[in-house]
């Protein structure tokens, strides 16, 4: 067998390995394959030699393979894409990509696309244009087409070949979501048509590609088999109708409408699959190029890389070389087996850390683990994990009442009451039981940690880590630093934070941190509106369609009045009068059976504590309300929205002067992450730079005229609208 | 020949069968036990996986989805692929039997640090098809054909299916002298002229002495509380099983449960049938030294099994007693604290008059002098099987761990602590004070 080089380039390599042409992507310095335009360059010109010289060279067939150890392709470089120029280019690049992937499917000899590990937009584009499919059962291996994710849609002839491969139920479906396809399920779905051990891959890849050129199929490969459904469906005009209206009806119920790709491939599918190639592309292109363009892809795409760059930020001045030698959390304890101390001990022992609940009672700590096995209940319920994976997550969990052999502990998070004198406590007698090297963190979302700092010998290693709640949910936690927090605690704080599977953001010790500093103003903001005289509905509503997950009160109810109320007191003593709280969350909590969805009734009325929402009691909040006079006789949506979310901005500005935060980006993906802040909008700040922060300004004027000095923009503030933007340096 | 030391150990909470801990696999209490131990010692779970050289457990109901549940447990509790695990048996003293494997090894210069327990989970064990259900099973596999099927299940066999061979009954009668094991007890109580009263007074002592224990505090050390899971609406942190209103009225009610016409064993003065798991540490000077320099509970001083008349096994203790006695030139005297295990009230009391008796002595023992009986304040202090429970697997590491704690607890020099085995065995160990 020759293994002749036909062509070698910075990304693809063509060798002869008797009458199998193996075409490798090998991207050269780079750990994953990224299509760009260099490696479509070369794959464009492979396929010219291939189409020209094939026949004399003796290639009766294509097997196309990576290079890289665990990985295929993870599709196009998403810089490249965000750096485009203009719609044009944007439409060229689609075009282009469409032109070589077709000539790909056009080639007169058979194609084999060997998967191995991630394969991604770009990469899954690539193999749908190759005749046969095989993946490997590494469980590293997945296929999607994630594009939705990033607010366009596949654009190198994904949206017509998907369809064609895999049915129209499941093209749609994979590409709504973006969902990534796992070896057993592609195979089931058609999407490949054999999958194989990855022990053998390589040279199974070769063997089966071989017969294929031979002019014998792919061995032990089924053809796929089309549900029922997919054929009452799909194969027919009342019923692709049907399905079409119910997938649109899915769209506007889980975004809301808000970000048009998903409708847009929907339209695509419906109007165009009768097309022939050329016309079908022509369509795609258009569609691409115009979701490109539109401003909820341009918010997405910047999100996608400002979370790439947090998770290459250690979160200190170390090196990621010098962070991987630090000790990593294998063993954490955590102090409060509560809903927070047993959501960190799931999402933790699911990571493989060691988990100890430590609390006053067994009757805490049965709670906890209780928590913990529920949330390991409905992954398995949703068949995410198997059985095993159960027992060996809670194998991973236990409980104590006191600190016996806690000394080798990595990491300890404080999860007790919010009370300062306990924590304080807690730490004394904890820094006795453990080594010098153990990281001490408090999940603190309320208290200063300066004031904490007291309490320690070494506070070198005391940082704060802040969950939010529900903790499995909740991507996002605050890495809380202050001026005597040692880098190495730090970056083994972020660092753990990684290793769970979440994000972290880095700030400073300032009243609220980041994100609870931020909702305040928005929150204490709707309250004042409601007292006011604005109606309840109205300023749901308007949060809401603004792109929060649940409007200011639902949120309210959510947290707890109580806390609610407490926290506010707390940003009042801290920041003085601008918030100052409303009256309206003292007079609620006042009745102590009108905590929120604990007590089961709060703004909102629930079924039962902690049960589900059911209505709102606006008879009996009047009541509450009694003394509230209207001061402001008309509104609309977008003078509440601006109201009550420009507070939010003006907080942020004060809060990167303070240096509590260092960058906006952080800023954004905090609130995103923490809160929901809509990702159609880019972020908190990227919408107030597209806004314009100087507009931003003279509306806080105007508004702090009208209802308040707590209102007025900050000084912080105009100096950033005096720069162009937060965004701006 | 190395000292072997029994560094530390940690039970679950015990619970007859059918009751608190019936739906808890014998795995899962094992894996709990071992975890709380390792937790305990101070040197970081994620480090003593590679301290340890091997994990031995007892386990007499062999789980048929768990079939060498050593390792299983060693795998569940987060121990290293490396680390070789077995699972020993030998009946009621299979705890035991790990113990003093773990202790040869060590004493033998194989290794340095064992995990040494065991295991029962007596509510799991299976009810079995018997012969003629499994030969439709078989007829129904053979069949191939709609005909063949139906003609198969027209010959089902509903009364075999309704009458399965309870393993746990067959678990308990020895094959080879064809009595189980509460008759075994009674031949020893009319042999040895042992009353009711007595048995039950036994009995009650037994209650008394656990719930005393229990209250005061006894057990902390020695079980790690348990929330039950999966649901963890339960929480033991002591034996179930202790009665504290156990009279002696409600034990004479009891009709005798093994012969109805002229017996004295009752279901009140025997052990009940329980599910739990107990986990010890065993280790070698070296061991001690890289366990970070941990004080032992006790030096493992000798080890001994004998064997004698299935019929008669209640007597087991004695014959390993006399063994492990000879073996470290101590005599029963000696002996601060005796744990006999209690099977049944009439086994023990019959033990304490073999003890007693010069003639048996001489000639069952080959010794020219009585053993001596256990002083009675001495015998299971805190009291024993027939009130805390007796899973098979687990007991002989209980009671060795028992003995040892309160040894501490009273300073005292040596402790024993003995079986009887089903099947004509005993079992003993004598522990020091280090």
């Amino acid at each position: 067998m020759s293994s002749d080089n036909l062509f070698s380039g910075q990304a693809f390599r063509l060798e002869q390995k008797g009458a199998v042409g193996v075409l490798t992507f090998d991207l050269k310095d780079e750990r994953v394959n990224k299509l760009s335009e260099v490696p479509m360059n070369e794959l464009a010109s492979i396929l010219d030699l291939l189409a020209a010289k094939a026949g004399t060279l003796g290639i009766k067939a294509v097997l196309v393979r990576s290079a890289k150890k665990n990985s295929f392709i993870v599709g196009a470089d998403v810089n490249l894409i965000g750096s485009l120029p203009d719609r044009a280019a944007a439409e060229k690049a689609g075009r282009q990509g469409q032109a070589v992937y077709s000539k790909l499917e056009d080639l007169k000899i058979p194609t084999v696309a060997a998967v191995d590990g991630p394969c991604a937009g770009g990469g899954t584009e690539l193999i749908l244009a190759c005749r046969h499919r095989l993946c490997s059962d590494n469980p590293k291996t997945a296929i999607s087409l994630p594009e939705v994710k990033l607010g366009f849609l596949p654009g190198w002839g994904g949206t017509y070949r998907l369809p064609k491969t895999v049915g129209l139920m499941t093209a749609v479906d994979m590409m709504l979501t973006g969902k990534s396809i796992r070896a057993d399920k592609a195979a089931k779905l058609g999407l490949v048509d054999l999958v194989v051990p990855a022990a053998i891959f390589e040279e199974k890849s070769l063997e089966i590609a071989a017969r294929v050129a031979e002019g014998k199929g792919v061995p032990g490969a089924k053809p796929r088999v089309v549900p029922l459904t997919e054929k009452a469906l799909t194969g027919n005009p009342i019923g692709r109708f049907v399905f079409f209206r119910k997938a649109r009806d899915q769209v506007h119920a889980s975004t809301g409408g808000r970000y048009p790709s998903p409708l847009r491939i929907l339209d695509l599918l419906e109007q165009k699959s009768g097309l022939g190639r050329e016309a079908y592309m022509d369509a795609e292109a258009n569609a691409f190029a115009d979701l490109w363009s539109s401003p909820e892809s341009k918010s997405l795409v910047g999100l996608f890389l400002m979370g790439e760059a947090a998770k290459r930020d250690t979160g200190s001045e170390l090196t990621p070389e010098a962070v991987a030698k630090l000790q990593a959390t294998r063993s954490l304890l955590v102090l409060g087996a509560g809903v927070m101390g047993g959501g960190i001990a799931a999402v933790s022992a699911a990571a493989g850390v060691r988990t100890t609940l430590k609390d006053l009672n067994f009757d805490a700590i049965a709670k906890g683990l209780a928590h913990a096995r529920s949330l390991f209940d409905a992954d398995l319920r949703k068949k995410r994990i198997t059985k095993t994976e159960l027992e060996r997550r809670m194998g991973l969990v236990r409980g104590q009442i006191d600190f016996r052999g806690v000394r080798a502990t990595d990491l300890v998070i404080e999860a007790v009451v919010e009370n300062i004198d306990v924590k304080k406590k807690v730490f004394a007698e904890l820094e006795e039981q453990v080594s010098p090297t153990t990281v001490i963190a408090t999940n603190t979302s309320s208290l200063r940690l300066k004031d904490m700092l007291p309490a320690f010998k070494d506070a070198s290693r005391f940082i704060g880590l802040h969950f939010f709640n529900p903790v499995h949910k909740m991507p996002l936690v605050e890495v809380v630093t202050h001026p005597g927090a040692s880098p190495e605690a730090v970056a083994r704080g972020v660092a753990y934070v990684k290793s769970i599977g979440k994000t972290p953001v880095v700030c400073g010790d300032g009243p609220g941190f980041i994100v609870n500093r931020l909702l305040m103003p928005w929150l204490n903001e709707a309250a004042f509106c409601l007292w006011e005289g604005y109606p309840f509905e109205a300023l749901e509503r308007a949060a809401k369609d603004f792109g929060m997950p649940m409007g200011p009160f639902e949120l309210l109810d959510e947290v707890g009045l109580d806390v609610a109320a407490k926290v506010c007191h707390i940003f009042h003593d801290a920041f003085g009068e601008r918030a100052k709280p409303s009256p309206i969350l003292d007079k609620l909590v006042a009745d102590k059976s009108r905590l929120g969805r604990k007590t089961g009734l709060g703004f909102y009325v629930f079924d039962a504590p902690g049960g589900r929402k059911q209505g709102v009691d606006l008879k009996a909040l009047e009541g509450v309300f009694a003394g509230a006079k209207p001061s402001s006789p008309e509104f609309n949506a977008e003078a509440l929205v601006r109201r009550m979310f420009f507070p939010m901005v003006n907080e942020a500005a004060r809060a990167l002067k303070e240096g509590v935060v260092n960058d906006p980006a952080k800023v954004d993906l905090a609130m995103i992450f923490g809160t929901g802040f809509p990702p159609f909008r880019g972020g908190l700040l990227k919408w107030a730079d597209s806004l314009g922060v100087d507009k931003i300004v003279a509306e806080l004027e105007r508004l702090g005229e009208l209802h308040g000095a707590r209102l007025q923009p900050s000084s912080a503030l105009r100096e950033i609208a005096k720069r162009g933007g937060f965004y701006r340096s | 020949m190395k000292t072997a030391y029994l560094v530390a150990g940690v039970r679950t909470p015990f619970a007859k069968s059918g009751t608190e801990l019936k739906a808890v696999h014998p795995v899962e209490l094992g894996r709990f036990a071992l975890t709380e131990l390792l937790a305990r010692t101070g040197a970081g779970l994620s480090e003593i996986g590679g301290l340890l050289d091997e994990v031995i457990i007892g386990n007499t109901g062999t789980p048929s989805d768990s079939a060498n549940i050593a390792r299983v447990i060693a795998l569940r509790a987060g121990l290293p692929h490396a680390l070789s695990a077995y699972t020993v048996h030998r009946n009621c003293a299979s705890g035991l039997e790990a113990l003093s494997q773990a202790a040869l090894k060590v004493e033998a210069g194989v290794g340095d640090v064992y995990v040494a327990g065991g295991t029962e989970s007596m509510s799991q064990l299976p009810l079995i098809y018997n012969a003629n259900a499994v030969r439709f099973f078989e007829s129904l596999q053979r069949a191939r054909t709609l005909a063949e099927r139906a003609q198969a299940f027209a010959k089902i066999p509903v009364k075999d299916f309704l009458a399965p061979r309870i393993s746990i009954m067959e678990g308990l009668t020895d094959p080879v002298c064809a009595l189980n094991m509460g008759q075994t007890a009674e031949i020893l109580a009319k042999e040895y002229k042992i009353s009711r009263e007595e048995q039950d007074r036994f009995a009650l002592t037994s209650h008394q002495r656990a719930v005393a224990a229990a209250k005061t505090g006894v057990f902390r050390d020695e079980i790690a509380t348990y929330s039950v899971p999966p649901k963890f609406e339960k929480t033991l942190a002591v034996d179930s099983g202790p009665r504290e209103s156990q009279t002696m009225e409600q034990l004479a009610k009891l009709k005798p449960y093994f012969d109805r016409k002229f017996g004295t064993v009752t279901v009140g003065n025997a052990c009940p049938i329980t599910d739990g798991a107990a986990m010890l540490l065993v280790a070698s000077e070296e061991g001690l030294k890289k366990l970070g320099g941990v004080k032992p509970l006790a030096k493992i001083r000798a080890h001994a099994f004998a064997g004698l008349d299935p019929s008669r096994m209640g007597l087991g203790p004695v014959y390993a007693s006399a063994k492990v006695l000879k073996q470290s030139g101590l005599s029963m005297a000696d002996m601060g604290v005796v744990e006999l295990n209690e099977a049944f009230a009439a086994q023990v009391l019959a033990c304490q008059r073999a003890f007693d008796s010069a003639d048996f002595a001489k000639r069952e023992l080959g010794l020219a002098k009585a053993i001596g009986a256990v002083d009675p304040a001495k015998l299971n202090p805190n009291g024993g099987a027939i009130a805390i429970g007796h899973p098979v697997g687990a007991t002989g590491a209980r009671i060795a761990l028992t003995a040892a704690l309160e040894m501490q607890r009273k300073g005292l020099s040596h402790g024993l602590a003995t079986l009887c085995i089903g099947g004509g065995q005993g079992g003993s160990v004598i522990l020091e004070a280090v």
